[in-house]
């Protein structure tokens, strides 16, 4: 009887299964680029190149160099560019489908680095307008003072609109009010009334008797009537607090609606409306893609979830997940060092616990930037966290930099307008925060020692030169909103001012007589209503104190009283009962 | 042509029809199964190493993959219920945190209702399929033998040098 088991066959197992690891091990460089390029691809919606991927056993690493990713809004450039990645990952838990890296080294990150050609764009990014796009363009025909009053949101128009709706809310009542208030003639009636009661000789005590319950009722109606002239003073006084502070707004609104409206009567009210943003806003925008590159590492790791999850519903069965008992998060970078190549020094930065499931390992992720020692910067300090969770994210980070030196930036290169910045020391704090998908936060941009040469071709333009080249500090503030992968910055100083009193120093003869048109219009919405509302006020005043008038005889009516007449009847009776008695 | 040349040499030599039934019902479970996964190496291992008829194997695997493609939903829904099943939770979640757990790849639906039901199959098909070789080689044999694409086969280059090797 043969045996039941083969030797040979066991040697061909071995052998098959050892063909399979060599074919594994050989190709593993390949396959790991290939899977690497794929996924960053779907990723990001462009061309990835990785040079090449090295792997080691012992410990087990790989190594990825030279990584480029296009910037799928300008393929010329990568959004993201590394010389290498290097991670020591943990081989047991990678059973386990955990994917735990021990030390990650990312060196030579630069952002918005040139590629050598276009890179390929898979999904076109959403579009957005450029911000630079024809700013300083021709001089558009002049806008006449009615299209700028009628395009203009007025403050005048405002104050008017909120003191019709103050005039409206209490007119009517206050009228209503007002004739329902007892007459002259009534109060007078009153008074005869009273007096006839109070001053009658009764002999009678039924007529007495009689007298006493109409004093009763006439009281009733007088106090019916106070009641009426207590409330219609206090309708008056109310309407009078709120028609007040309305008055003072319209008085004071065109002299306000002029300041803000001249400098676009002097000058083109599209160029100079955000200035800041238009001159320092690319520059600035840069400088704030380093600050908050962090969330820009968050992005990917949050939208992957959802693709990874998309991806498991194909045909040929689905992945269920379970609640795993092993505490440990499917992917867990415990440690990792970023420098970011920025002009010739390299700003490295430290992160621990990169995850995106820190409700498992229950800490947040860390990542600092502590530098002092630069030849561009005095101190550079940047500290933040995030948590990922099934409910969203959460992240903060703040930052100080101090003394950056600036030389030979490009602002503005337009037609019209060129502006260089030569030569400046920048220093910026601001915090920025991240709930959900929404980010939020400021910061503050300090120039100092600037030296901008900037030159115009127009008029316009000139003034917007002048100004830039005289100018030596500025203050920009920056309010961070959006969402994360897109960030939406917004800046302000006060350059804009700068700018709209040096149009209107420049003003002509033409734009003075716009500027006199201007204010009189202003001054001319306002007059009817403020002699039509003033009246009104006027009105309201002499009728609370006809009001007060009569609410004061009303008091002295109901001094009057009933009681001395009764008692002195019945002393009367009294005295003739004790006569009859004692005869 | 040559798989089915060593198919007849099989059913028609004295091999045991215990080893031809084990390879038709491996080959079954290698067919109905995903081929990526543990259970694959475990099966090309007892194949290779018992004493197992190769052929039958071979044909079995094929034609259960065949069969597979349309059956894969109703196998993938299968495996999906007893994943979903809440009376079976904590003993999945204990396999899920496992290595062994994790090599078998048991929470891939497909998988795990493909591996069951070939598991459950599988007696029935070495059985039936050792009652069949029997039958064939009693009944059949010597009738099958006499067919002209047999004798066509038989008188191949191919069943000759199979026929050399094998002797």
């Amino acid at each position: 009887m043969k045996s039941i088991i083969r030797l040979p066959g066991l040697i061909a197992f071995f052998v098959m299964l050892g063909l399979m690891a060599a074919t594994s091990i050989i190709f593993m460089d390949y396959w790991i680029k290939l899977v690497a390029e794929k996924s960053l691809a779907n990723t990001t919606g462009a061309e990835v190149n990785i040079a090449s991927v090295e792997h080691s056993f012992s410990p087990f690493g790989i190594t990825l160099n030279n990584i480029q990713l296009t910037d799928p809004k300008a393929p010329l450039t990568n959004q993201f560019e590394a010389e290498s990645v290097a991670a020591n990952i943990d081989l047991a838990p990678l059973l386990l489908r955990k994917l735990i890296i021990d030390d990650l080294t990312i060196s030579g990150v630069q952002l918005g680095s040139l590629r050598d050609s276009k890179g390929d764009v898979y999904r076109e990014p959403s579009e957005e307008l450029s911000q630079v796009a024809n700013i300083f363009a021709d001089a558009k025909e002049m806008l006449s003072v009615d299209d700028i009053l009628a395009k203009s949101p007025l403050k005048t128009t405002k104050a008017i609109e909120a003191t019709q709706a103050v005039y409206i809310k209490h007119s009517e009542t206050l009228q209503q009010q007002y004739a329902a208030l007892p007459a002259k003639d009534t109060l007078a009636d009153y008074q005869k009334r009273i007096k006839a009661l109070t001053e009658t000789d009764y002999k009678d005590p039924i007529k007495l008797a009689a007298a006493k319950k109409e004093f009763d009722k006439l009281q009733q109606e007088i106090l019916k009537d106070k009641k009426r002239l207590n409330d219609f003073k206090q309708s008056v006084g109310q309407a009078k607090n709120e028609l007040s502070p309305q008055l003072m707004a319209l008085k004071v609104a065109p002299g306000q609606d002029y300041e803000q409206l001249k400098s676009l009567v002097a000058g083109d009210a599209d160029a100079i409306k955000d200035v800041t943003t238009l001159v320092f806003g690319e520059q600035v925008g840069e400088w704030s893609q380093y600050a908050l590159a962090a969330f820009d590492i968050v992005g990917p790791m949050l939208k992957t979830q959802g693709q990874i999850e998309e991806q498991q519903l194909a045909y040929a069965g689905k992945w269920i997940s379970f609640d795993d008992t092993s505490a440990l998060p499917d992917l867990w970078i415990k440690k990792a060092q970023i420098s970011l190549q920025w002009q010739q020094e390299n700003i490295i930065s430290h992160w621990q616990d990169i995850t995106h499931q820190h409700d498992v390992l229950g800490r947040p992720t860390v990542f600092s930037v502590n530098s002092s020692k630069s030849s561009l910067w005095q101190s550079l300090i940047l500290n933040g966290d995030l948590w990922l969770s099934q409910s969203g994210a959460k992240a903060k980070q703040s930052w100080a930099l101090s003394g950056l030196k600036l030389s030979e930036l490009n602002l503005v290169s337009q037609e019209k307008l060129t502006s260089q910045l030569n030569s400046g020391l920048l220093s910026s704090t601001g915090k920025a925060s991240l709930n959900g998908e929404a980010v939020s936060g400021d910061g503050s941009i300090d120039l100092k020692r600037l030296i901008i040469k900037a030159t115009g071709t127009n008029k316009m333009t000139n003034i917007v030169a002048d100004t830039l080249n005289q100018l030596k500090s500025l203050t920009i503030n920056t309010d961070i909103g959006g969402t994360i992968g897109n960030l939406d910055l917004s800046f302000s100083s006060d350059l804009n001012k700068q700018i709209g009193s040096a149009l209107l120093s420049n003003v002509g003869a033409e734009q003075q007589t716009k500027l006199n048109e201007l204010k009189q219009k202003l001054n001319k919405k306002t007059e009817g209503m403020l002699g039509d509302n003033n009246h009104q006020l006027s009105q309201w005043l002499v009728w609370e104190k006809v009001a007060d008038g009569d609410l004061s005889s009303i008091n002295d009516l109901l001094e009057a009283k009933l009681n001395n007449v009764i008692d002195e009847t019945k002393d009367k009776l009294k005295k003739k009962l004790f006569d009859k008695f004692l005869g | 042509m040559g798989l089915l040349a060593k198919l007849f040499k099989a059913l028609n030599s004295d091999s045991s029809p215990w080893q031809l039934a084990l390879g038709f019902a491996l080959g079954m479970v290698m067919g109905l199964t995903p081929l990526l996964g543990l259970h694959s190496l475990l099966l090309l291992f007892i194949v290779l190493f018992f004493r197992v008829n190769v052929t039958g194997f071979l044909v079995s695997w094929a034609v259960f993959s065949l069969l597979s493609i349309p059956l894969s939903m109703m196998l993938s829904n299968l495996g999906e219920a007893l994943l979903l099943n809440e009376g079976l939770q904590s003993v999945w979640s204990v396999l899920y945190s496992s290595y062994i757990g994790q090599l078998s790849q048991f929470y891939h639906t497909l998988t795990l209702g493909s591996l069951l039901t070939s598991i459950v199959l599988f007696p029935f098909i070495l059985i039936a399929s050792k009652k069949l070789i029997e039958q064939y080689r009693q009944r059949f044999m010597q009738w099958v033998n006499q067919w002209r694409v047999v004798q066509f086969i038989k008188g191949s280059n191919f069943y000759q040098l199979y026929q050399a090797i094998g002797s």
